[in-house]
C-alpha cells in the first residue's frame, strides 16, 4: 500500500533528526554564493569584452603619417659635426630616444660613445642617423658571428636577435649593437674605435744639444704641443741598461699623458729606435706585454693592447751612432669616453637591477681569466646562454660554475664569438675561461641571456693571459 | 523583508528537505549538508526563488540532485576508499534502509519524491529532469525489488498514481 511505504519511509526518514535550521548561518552561506557567484559573473564578461577588444586593438590602423606606433618613436644617434684634423676632436655622439638625449657624447672626443642602457625600443623602431657623415656608410653586421652584411641605414632589422652596426662617417668610426629580444628590447651602442688623424704624438729624437758627439734627446709632442720640458724633467730616467752618466742628454720621462684610444706614436729624429709598449696590470704589476717598436712608427690602434682604456708604459730606446742605447719610459694614460675604466673591465647592466656584483679580479697575472659576474637572475635553475666576443684569447674551453661548456675554438688573436649555453644551478656563478695563447692580451665581451628572463647583460672585460713560465 | 521571506522558507520546509535528502543518501551528516547547501542556494538566487509559485517544489528539485549526485559520488570514491564505518547508528527500519541502499539513486530518488514527498510523475520528471516515462520505469524497478525484498505485503502497492 501506498500509504503503508509512505510510513515506512517516514519513520525511517525520522533518522535524519533535523536540527533547527540555522538561518544566520544559511544566509550567511548563502551570501557568500552570491558574491563568488557574481563575481565571476563579471569575470566572464570582462573576459568577453576583452576577447572581442583586444583584436581590434591590435588591428587599430595606424595613424596617417606614422609609419611606426606611437610607442616607437624614432632613435637619434646624431654624431655631430666631423670635421677633420685637430686632434680627435670629430663631434661628439648623441643618442637620443622619444625625445630624450641618453647620453651627451663628449663635445671634443672621437669615438666616445659608451654602451648605453635603458634603452628599449620596440621592432622596427627606425634609426635615424644625423649629423655630418658625408661620405659615411651604415652597415648592420650579425654580432655574435662576425658575419658582416650590408644592410640599408633604414632598415633596421626586426627580427629578435643580435645585430651590430658600423658607421663610418669621415673621421668617426663607431661600431654598436642593436639587440632586439623580445618581449622587451634593448639598444646599445658602442663605439670601438677611431681611426685618428696621424702624428698625435709625435717623439722626436733629435741631436742632444750637450753631452759627448752622437748624443740624442728626445721630445713628445702630443696634439700639435710639446710636452712641458719640465714634466718631462720630473721623473727619472728608467735606464734598462748600465747608466751613462755621459748620456744625461736624454732627459726624463713624462709622467702620465691621457690620449684617447687610436692614439698613433711616430718617432722621428736620428738614431736607431726601438721599444716596447707595456702595459700596466694594476696592483698585481708588473706583468708587459712586450711590443718590438718596428721601424719608427706605432700606434695604440693597432697594438695588442692599447685599444683598451688603461695606463700603459712606452718605453723608448735609443741607440745613437757610437754611444750605448738608453732607454727613457713614458707613462701613457689610454682614455676613452667610457665613464668608469675600473681595472678588470666594464659593466653596463641593460636593465636594471639585472646585474650585481663586479668581477672578483682582472685577467692580469693569472693563468686563467677568470670572470666572476654574479648575477642575480631570478631563475635559478634557467639556460643560460653566454656568448662571447673576444680578441687575443684562443679559447679552449667555458666553465660555467664548474660545469663545463664545450665552446668551439677560436683562433687567437682575431676577433671571435662563441655561444655557449649552460644551465646554472644558482644565482650566482662563475665563468671561467682557458687561455691556451697564453703572453696575449684578452678583451672581448660577454653576453648573457637567460632563457626564462627576456633580460640580457653584458660585461666588457680585459686583460692579459701571461705566458706559461 | 528579504531575511524574513527566507526564514520562514526554512521554518516551512528545512526539516523536510533534510529528510528527503537523508532516504535518498542514507547519511545524516551529508543529508543536513544538503538541506544546508539547499538553503543556501535558495538565499542565492532569492530573487527568483521568492517570485516562484512552488517554492518548496524547488527546493526538493535542488535536494533531491544534490543528493543524487552526493550519492555518486559517495559509491565512487568507496570502490577505493575505507569502507563505511560500522559504528553507523541502526536505522529505525532496517530492512527498507537495505533495500533502499541497493536501489540506484536515481531509483532511490524517484522513490523518496513520488512516495514520501507525494510528488506526481510529471513535478518528479520535473525535478529529476527525466522524461515521465523514465521517472515511470524507475518506479516501477524500485517497487519490484521492494515486492521482492520485503515481501508479499506489498504486493499491492502499485506504481501507478
Amino acid at each position: 500500500m501506498n500509504d503503508e511505504l509512505k510510513d515506512r519511509l517516514t519513520r525511517l526518514a525520522g533518522d535524519a533528526r533535523p536540527e533547527t535550521p540555522d538561518v544566520p548561518a544559511l544566509v550567511k552561506r548563502g551570501r557568500r554564493r552570491r558574491t563568488v557567484l557574481r563575481a565571476g559573473q563579471g569575470a566572464a564578461v570582462l573576459a568577453m569584452v576583452l576577447a572581442v577588444a583586444l583584436p581590434l586593438y591590435a588591428l587599430r590602423p595606424l595613424r596617417p603619417g606614422s609609419p611606426v606606433p606611437r610607442t616607437s618613436p624614432t632613435m637619434v644617434v646624431d654624431f655631430g659635426a666631423a670635421r677633420a684634423g685637430g686632434m680627435g676632436a670629430h663631434g661628439g655622439v648623441r643618442v637620443s630616444y622619444a625625445g630624450v638625449t641618453v647620453i651627451p657624447g663628449p663635445d671634443n672626443v672621437a669615438g666616445v660613445v659608451p654602451s648605453f642602457s635603458a634603452l628599449m625600443a620596440p621592432p622596427g623602431t627606425p634609426i635615424t642617423f644625423t649629423g655630418d657623415s658625408a661620405g659615411g656608410s651604415v652597415r648592420f653586421a650579425e654580432f655574435n658571428t662576425g658575419a658582416i652584411s650590408s644592410r640599408a641605414a633604414d632598415k633596421v632589422p626586426s627580427a629578435p636577435g643580435g645585430y651590430a652596426m658600423t658607421v663610418s662617417t669621415g673621421w668617426v668610426s663607431a661600431t654598436g649593437g642593436i639587440t632586439i629580444v623580445k618581449p622587451t628590447f634593448s639598444t646599445y651602442l658602442t663605439v670601438g674605435s677611431v681611426p685618428p688623424p696621424p702624428s698625435l704624438a709625435q717623439v722626436q729624437i733629435t741631436p742632444a744639444s750637450f753631452g759627448p758627439p752622437g748624443a740624442q734627446s728626445i721630445a713628445l709632442t702630443y696634439g700639435g704641443q710639446e710636452i712641458e720640458p719640465a714634466a718631462l724633467q720630473t721623473s727619472p730616467v728608467t735606464a734598462r741598461e748600465p747608466f751613462k752618466p755621459h748620456l744625461m742628454s736624454v732627459n726624463g720621462s713624462v709622467p702620465t699623458l691621457a690620449v684617447p684610444v687610436g692614439t698613433r706614436f711616430t718617432v722621428s729624429g736620428g738614431g736607431v729606435v726601438g721599444g716596447q709598449l707595456r702595459s700596466w696590470a694594476g696592483a698585481t704589476g708588473g706583468v708587459s706585454t712586450p711590443r718590438p717598436v718596428v721601424g719608427a712608427s706605432f700606434d695604440l690602434a693597432h697594438g695588442s693592447l692599447a685599444v683598451i682604456p688603461g695606463q700603459y708604459e712606452l718605453t723608448m730606446g735609443v741607440r745613437a751612432l757610437n754611444n750605448p742605447r738608453v732607454w727613457v719610459t713614458f707613462t701613457i694614460e689610454v682614455v676613452s669616453d667610457q665613464v668608469t675604466p675600473f681595472p678588470g673591465g666594464s659593466r653596463e647592466p641593460l636593465h636594471e637591477g639585472a646585474f650585481v656584483g663586479e668581477f672578483a679580479s682582472t685577467l692580469a697575472s693569472i693563468k686563467y681569466a677568470t670572470l666572476t659576474p654574479h648575477l642575480t637572475l631570478g631563475y635559478p635553475y634557467a639556460a643560460i646562454d653566454l656568448m662571447m666576443t673576444h680578441r687575443g684569447l684562443g679559447m679552449d674551453n667555458l666553465h660555467v660554475s664548474g660545469v663545463p661548456t664545450k665552446v668551439a675554438s677560436f683562433p687567437a688573436d682575431v676577433s671571435s664569438a662563441c655561444v655557449a649555453t649552460c644551465v646554472a644551478h644558482a644565482p650566482t656563478w662563475v665563468v671561467t675561461m682557458a687561455g691556451r695563447s697564453q703572453g696575449t692580451a684578452v678583451h672581448g665581451q660577454l653576453l648573457v641571456q637567460s632563457s626564462g628572463s627576456p633580460s640580457r647583460w653584458f660585461v666588457n672585460f680585459f686583460g692579459y693571459v701571461p705566458a706559461a713560465p | 523583508m528579504e531575511q524574513a521571506g527566507f526564514e520562514r522558507l526554512c521554518h516551512e520546509h528545512y526539516e523536510r528537505v533534510a529528510r528527503a535528502a537523508f532516504l535518498i543518501v542514507a547519511d545524516r551528516e551529508e543529508a543536513l549538508d544538503i538541506a544546508q547547501e539547499t538553503f543556501a542556494r535558495a538565499y542565492e538566487h532569492w530573487g527568483q526563488v521568492v517570485k516562484m509559485h512552488n517554492q518548496a517544489g524547488w527546493l526538493y528539485k535542488v535536494a533531491s540532485n544534490l543528493a543524487i549526485s552526493r550519492v555518486r559520488r559517495i559509491t565512487r570514491t568507496r570502490h577505493h576508499a575505507e569502507p563505511v564505518a560500522i559504528d553507523a547508528p541502526m536505522p529505525s527500519d532496517p530492512r527498507l534502509a537495505a533495500v533502499l541502499a541497493a536501489l540506484s539513486p536515481a531509483q532511490r530518488a524517484v522513490l523518496v519524491l513520488r512516495f514520501y514527498l507525494d510528488m506526481s510523475v510529471d513535478a518528479t520528471s520535473v525535478a529529476l529532469r527525466k522524461r515521465p516515462g523514465t521517472v515511470r520505469a524507475l518506479t516501477s524497478q524500485g517497487i519490484a525489488r521492494l515486492r521482492d525484498e520485503l515481501g508479499a505485503t506489498w504486493q499491492e502497492v502499485t506504481d501507478e498514481r
